[in-house]
């Protein structure tokens, strides 16, 4: 059974200000030294990240998240896609999974495009049976032709977006994160990107997506959490929850 | 999901991935060498050039036969550059994945083997040398060299155990791999790597008390067609077990909290 279950889950992050918090001299010196030498080595200033979460999903559950920049809707997706661990609460996560976090990981500009498709395919876990299934869709979807056979280092930027999002888009998992929808190229591929990005939303079990754009919330998602400083403030029908939340504006001291 | 399980799912599941492992291995070595005619070759060259020019000054200094000295320096190289790279080259094993980390769904441990059996490929191709040298000396090969095989697996053991345990604590402190980068020269020098252990006239506790000294002896001696004492093969496969051990255990400890770290 696929499922992401989450029970007042908290998540801390440290943040390494100065050289020093990343230094084991630095640490060394302040331990030899009994605290005396370096002194804010042992103050990493952290940053809650996320806050008594709680999230139920399951089989067929399209959840959309929304917030501001720094509200904590990457860490969730980092969280659901197994990245992170919780500091405080449980954390469930069963299925196996995608995440369409950073794309490009792992693409060598100086190999072929046919070439990265073979590494990409197999970092996958793309069975070799496969791969040349893999190579003919990404052949076909990126309209590279014999670009393929060319070092990335030759191609445009908007081919290397096709070619990463072909890719990144090629698996099917049961559990899919996506962090904001990768807009790509020209008009044409736009269209083309869009239908191949609801087809495999639509063969994933439970998809995750953070994004700033309510037509996409409302068209793909089931559902919607809105959160605020790592803390949910709404969870119900995307179309209610985008309201709430455009209608919602920061107060005036909050930005002074 | 606690962090012990999570790391046993992942050692778990790096092992079924050992396959995917070295085929990237065998990629890293093959895109080093992209934009040359030699190729791979190259490894061999430059160990060749370093064994050759040891072998010509260091004989005389040392009054040593130069054919026993030679292929001593042909195996002891490419044995001491295997050791020093778990501790050299690890500590960035993780934070140079970071990128692949967030987009696969890999174990992360599958980045350790990588490593490891890129050292292990960097090896073979610099044992070519061992065997030119064999065939120019006229020394027949003996099966005792195939004892060489199950001194590799102990080293791999033990080489992964110190490459978990120094990735963990190279994501989280970033000066630890230029400090192991500066210390490779003067553990060679410390090491009976270019001059011999029973050479060693005063402080023999040099070797004694290293234990690079028991791991190069337990692979370069088979290669080398000579006796290791069982209590060397039982030490460092102890050794190997243990290492191992702290290496999964720093691994645990620091699953939680790597991810914030690379």
């Amino acid at each position: 059974m696929t499922q992401i279950s989450l029970t007042d889950v908290s998540v801390h992050y440290p943040i390494y200000a100065t050289v020093r918090h990343r230094s084991l001299l630095s640490y060394a010196a302040n331990r030899a030294s009994f605290g005396r030498v370096a002194r804010d080595v042992g103050n990493v200033p952290v940053v809650e990240a996320l806050r008594g979460l709680s999230l139920q999903l399951k089989e067929g559950d399209r959840l959309a998240v929304v917030g501001r920049n720094g509200s904590g809707k990457t860490t969730l997706l980092k969280l659901c896609a197994g990245l992170l661990l919780p500091d405080a609460g449980r954390c469930i996560i069963t299925g196996s999974r995608a995440a369409i976090i950073n794309p490009g990981a792992g693409l060598d500009l100086d190999k072929t495009g046919a070439e990265n498709v073979e590494v990409i395919g197999r970092l996958l876990g793309v069975r070799k049976s496969q791969r040349k299934n893999l190579l003919d869709d990404v052949a076909e979807f990126t309209e590279l032709g014999d670009f393929m056979n060319l070092p990335v280092r030759s191609y445009s930027s908007g081919m290397v977006v096709r070619l990463l999002f072909a890719l990144a888009t090629s698996v099917e998992r049961d559990i899919l994160v996506v962090d904001e929808v990768i807009g790509a190229g020209d008009l044409h591929f736009v269209d083309k990107a869009a239908k191949r990005v609801q087809e495999l939303f639509a063969r994933t079990k439970i998809l995750v997506l953070a994004t700033h754009s309510p037509g996409i919330a409302s068209q793909l998602c089931t559902s919607a959490l809105w959160l605020e400083s790592g803390k949910p403030v709404m969870m119900g029908a995307p179309a209610e929850v985008w309201k709430a939340y455009s209608e919602q504006r920061p107060p005036l001291d909050a930005v002074a | 999901m606690s962090s012990l399980s999570v790391s046993l799912q992942d050692l778990g599941g790096s092992i079924a991935r050992a396959p995917l492992a070295a085929w990237l291995a065998m990629d890293d070595v093959h895109g080093r060498y992209r934009r040359t005619v030699l190729g791979p070759l190259w490894i061999t060259i430059g160990q060749a050039a370093m064994v050759a020019g040891f072998a010509i000054v260091f004989s005389g200094l040392f009054g040593a036969d130069p054919r026993t000295y030679l292929i001593y320096l042909a195996v002891g190289f490419p044995v001491w550059t295997l050791l020093s790279q778990f501790l050299s080259d690890m500590p960035t094993a993780f934070v140079s994945a970071k990128g692949v980390i967030e987009s696969y769904e890999l174990p992360w441990l599958m980045h350790i083997w990588r490593r490891a059996f890129g050292y292990v490929l960097t090896f073979l191709h610099h044992l070519l040398i061992l065997f030119v040298v064999m065939v120019a000396l006229n020394i027949a090969p003996s099966a005792q060299m195939l004892l060489a095989v199950p001194a590799l697996a102990i080293v791999l053991i033990a080489g992964v155990g110190v490459g978990m345990l120094v990735a963990v604590v190279g994501a989280r402190y970033r000066d630890l791999q230029p400090a192991m980068g500066v210390s490779a020269g003067f553990l060679m020098l410390m090491s009976p790597v270019v001059w011999r252990a029973d050479q060693l006239p005063i402080n023999q506790w040099i070797v004694q008390f290293n234990p690079f000294y028991y791991y190069l002896e337990i692979l370069r001696a088979p290669l080398l067609q000579q006796e290791v004492a069982p209590e060397i093969w039982l030490g460092t496969s102890i050794g190997a077990v243990t290492l191992f051990c702290i290496g999964f255990a720093a691994f645990v400890i620091g699953r939680r909290r790597l991810y914030h770290w690379l």
